[in-house]
């Protein structure tokens, strides 16, 4: 494990692996050095990607041509009547195979025996009809989940073409080749215009390129060899401006983008565990009642009520749980289909059905908890220096910085009254190094003026024959510490001045954030290389669980075994290399898209914005998932008592219990399609909710619990006596009862 | 006499076991449905003799499939809950 070595020091925050990774570059520029990444264009050089306008407004950015998913879902839903692929959901198939024994008794009245009534066909039709309607229904739910996964793989198909490559050969010539018959380990030459041929690490080069194929995102990204941000990329996305040399790390078609495509289609969708586990449970519901419902002409006929073929099947399928027997598989896809719509690939929808049972969050610091740029907050002189003698060594120092950072320094300092007094084209700027860990300019008369890590500044006063008296800079490293800053020391030749105090920002909103995600009972750890002291202040003030200071990767390691030795899932976000591990530790780990290829294999999901915050929006949607699933399946089991009322009575009118017809249903006839047109209208009328989902709510596990049965549960019960009884009213106006 | 049919039966009965073992997926399912009507047959006759006159042989016989049917649904349900992965 690598640990990055900048920075570690008294006085100046040791930074780990972990910390690098969602801004080494800033990092490195922090101190004086605009110019290392891009010296075409300065602009490009500050941040690696910062994703443009609200995340909401970012959703979808593939874009997703939705027209046409309904008629589509339309025809897909017939298609979907083929008895091979209707097998595949108990719920559904019983009453598939229930249609064809009402349309047999339709065309048949007396095929089980003498029909009673005055118009079986038309009766034993409408039933035929009504449960075509329920099956096809669940078909019409599950075939528009599906259409929205498949428009989202052909908006990314629509990048995908085969393009010509620049094959780099042994020899150093060059070959121009089709991208299908790149290899993995070949290299390749791309330059501005060119179409990324397959994904690979740069190994050479420094350019730009437009990931707007695949993120959305339309500035360019900077990309680069050695890092682990920002050196891999994505086939289908186009270089802009300089040329790369790329080392291709997948065989064709099996890609980023091909894995996504398979993914949001659904072609590697498998059951997850919840999943399995409510199909076991509804099967053994289904199970019961078609032992009760079989049974019961024996009963029947000894009350002297015998009940026909048609009604039986009717109340079998009044009684199984069809509302989310039809919904299931349409509410799993829409779940991934909403991580999608997030810009978050997952592996799986194991993956985002873990992400709602999630315990612990394991979050870095900088960029996630933090806003990745800190800013001077204040100046504290020493060795009896004024505050306006270190503004202005501080502005001397910081005239070249570009960096956010420097760029604070700068205003600070001048709010403070100091102002340049040298001819700044005379003076030189020293850019940051990881061996000096400083910064500064050399001024025209030959004084040198630094800021950096507090030892780096201290050996190099030392080294200019200056004083050793460091008591009050150390002291004000301390104070800054405590209140959770990091210190940067200044010095002028061999006089040291003072510190100055980079506050470090505690994203705005978080700490509700994290007390949301307490209430809801996920427990957040907080990852920093940060000393502990200004560890526990950042952890203080933005609310975490837990911290652990001077992290190394190994640390984070321990840490999610540690939970997870606890029986608890754990969720993390990475994107180095030497995150890897740990990713595939977790129970859901996020990559960023601009980490390393080997972070985003070890991942079970990848964000394409590369926005670490977005952890937490992904465990609200997978608990959101759940909690859909379970509102659902209460409702359709709710909604039992109320057709059980509405049935029974009718069937058995000689066997006095017309006490129990509470709803006062005009004849068993309006009773039983009454019952029957419910149970298929809602399963549509329910297409909306499993799609979207139930609006999630940061509440306590009690709480919603609660909340859930009070409207799902309660609702379930009450809201099919009320509709049951309209269509039973509105049966009898047509003269149907 | 009944020494050889029941040699006879038992003999069938071992070659359609065998039959249905190696059909591939394609012919399977025809295979089933013409079984189980010929099964059908025996169950067909208990229906018609325990209902008496009140209902003919062509209901008998749709009765007793209907309780088939039902029966291989109550197969097909069991299955679902002991392997659920596979649905």
């Amino acid at each position: 494990m690598r640990r990055v070595k900048v920075r570690k020091t008294v006085g100046w925050v040791e930074r780990s692996e972990t910390q690098r990774r969602f801004s080494t570059q800033r990092y490195i520029q922090n101190l004086g050095f605009p110019r290392m990444m891009n010296s075409t264009n300065p602009d490009r050089s500050k941040s690696p990607r910062r994703p443009g306008g609200t995340r909401e407004s970012r959703r979808h950015t593939p874009k997703v041509n939705r027209k046409g998913i309904y008629q589509r879902a339309i025809a897909d839903a017939f298609v979907k009547l083929n008895p091979r692929i209707a097998i595949k959901n108990p719920v559904m198939f019983l009453v598939w195979v229930g249609t064809v024994i009402t349309l047999l008794v339709t065309i048949f009245p007396d095929l089980f025996g003498a029909a009673p009534g005055r118009n079986p066909r038309l009766f034993n039709g409408l039933i035929a009809a009504i449960l075509f309607f329920t099956v096809w229904f669940a078909n019409f739910a599950e075939a528009v989940a599906e259409g929205r996964g498949k428009a989202q793989a052909d908006a990314l198909r629509a990048t995908k073409s085969d393009t010509t490559a620049k094959k780099v050969l042994p020899d150093g010539g060059i070959q121009e080749v089709s991208s299908t018959a790149l290899r993995q380990g070949d290299r390749v030459k791309v330059v501005a215009g060119d179409i990324i041929p397959a994904d690979g690490e740069v190994i050479g080069g420094v350019a730009s390129v437009d990931e707007s194929a695949i993120t959305g995102e339309s500035a360019p990204v900077l990309k680069q060899p050695g890092t682990d941000i920002a050196s891999s990329v994505t086939g289908g996305t186009r270089i802009i401006s300089d040329e790369l040399l790329i080392r291709v790390t997948s065989d064709p078609g099996k890609g980023f983008i091909d894995r996504m495509i398979a993914l949001v289609e659904g072609a590697e969708r498998r059951k997850t565990p919840n999943e399995i586990a409510l199909t076991v449970l509804l099967a053994v519901l289904t199970q019961v009642f078609l032992i009760v419902v079989a049974t019961l002409p024996l009963i029947a006929n000894y009350v002297g009520s015998p009940v026909s073929i048609a009604v039986a099947i009717a109340l079998l399928v009044a009684l199984i749980p069809t509302t989310i027997g039809g919904l299931l598989s349409a509410i799993g896809i829409a779940g991934m289909d909403r991580v999608a719509q997030f810009n978050v690939v997952a592996t799986s929808g194991r993956a985002v059905e873990a992400c709602g049972d999630i315990n612990t969050l394991v979050l870095d610091k900088t960029g996630t908890i933090t806003l990745g740029n800190r800013l001077a907050d204040e100046f504290i002189p020493v060795n009896g220096h004024s505050l306006e003698d270190v503004a202005g060594v501080a502005l001397a120092a910081s005239v070249f910085d570009e960096t956010p950072e420097g760029k604070s320094i700068v205003r600070l300092a001048e709010q403070l009254g100091a102002s340049v007094d040298f001819e700044v084209s005379r003076a030189e700027g020293v850019e940051f190094s990881a061996r000096t860990r400083m910064s500064g300019t050399n001024l025209p008369d030959g004084i040198e003026v630094r800021k950096g890590a507090v030892d780096a500044i201290k050996g190099f006063v030392r080294s200019r024959g200056g004083q050793n008296n460091t008591q009050e800079l150390d002291a004000a490293y301390e104070q800054i510490s405590h209140q959770g800053g990091t210190p940067l020391a200044l010095c002028q030749g061999s006089k040291l001045y003072g510190a100055i105090h980079l506050k470090d920002i505690v994203k705005p909103g978080i700490r509700e954030r994290f007390a949301q995600l307490r209430r809801m009972g996920v427990r957040t750890v907080m990852l920093t290389g940060d000393n502990r002291i200004t560890a526990s202040v950042i952890a203080q003030e933005a609310g975490v669980d837990d911290f652990i200071s001077e992290a190394t990767p190994e640390d984070k390691i321990t840490a999610i075994k540690r939970e997870q030795a606890q029986g608890k899932l754990v969720a993390m976000t990475g994107d180095g290399t030497n995150d890897a591990p740990a990713l595939a530790q977790a129970n859901v780990g996020v990559a960023m898209n601009t980490g390393t290829q080997a972070a985003k294999e070890a991942a079970n999901m990848v964000d394409l914005d590369s926005d670490p915050t977005k952890l937490i929006d992904i465990v609200a949607i997978g608990k959101q998932l759940l909690i859909t699933r379970g509102a659902l399946t209460t409702f359709s089991i709710a909604n039992d008592i109320a057709k059980y009322f509405a049935i029974i009575p009718v069937i058995f009118p000689t066997a006095g219990i017309e006490s129990l017809n509470v709803m006062r249903l005009a004849s068993t006839n309006s009773a039983v399609l009454s019952a029957l047109i419910y149970n298929a209208l809602i399963i549509p009328a329910l297409i909306p909710l499993a799609l979207t989902g139930v609006k999630f709510r940061p509440l306590t596990a009690n709480q919603l619990l609660q909340r859930n049965i009070l409207l799902y549960g309660l609702g379930g019960v009450v809201a099919p006596f009320v509709a049951i009884k309209l269509i039973d009213v509105l049966i009898a106006a047509v003269g149907l009862a | 006499m009944d020494i050889f049919l029941t040699q006879r039966f038992a003999k069938v009965s071992a070659e359609v076991c065998l039959a249905t073992r190696f059909a591939n997926a394609r012919v399977k399912l025809p295979l089933g449905l013409f079984l189980g009507l010929c099964f059908n047959l025996a169950i067909a006759s208990g229906v018609y003799a325990a209902t008496g006159q009140a209902i003919d042989r062509g209901q008998a016989y749709a009765i007793a499939l209907l309780g088939l049917l039902t029966l291989g649904l109550s197969i097909y349900l069991f299955v679902a809950i002991f392997q659920p992965e596979r649905f």
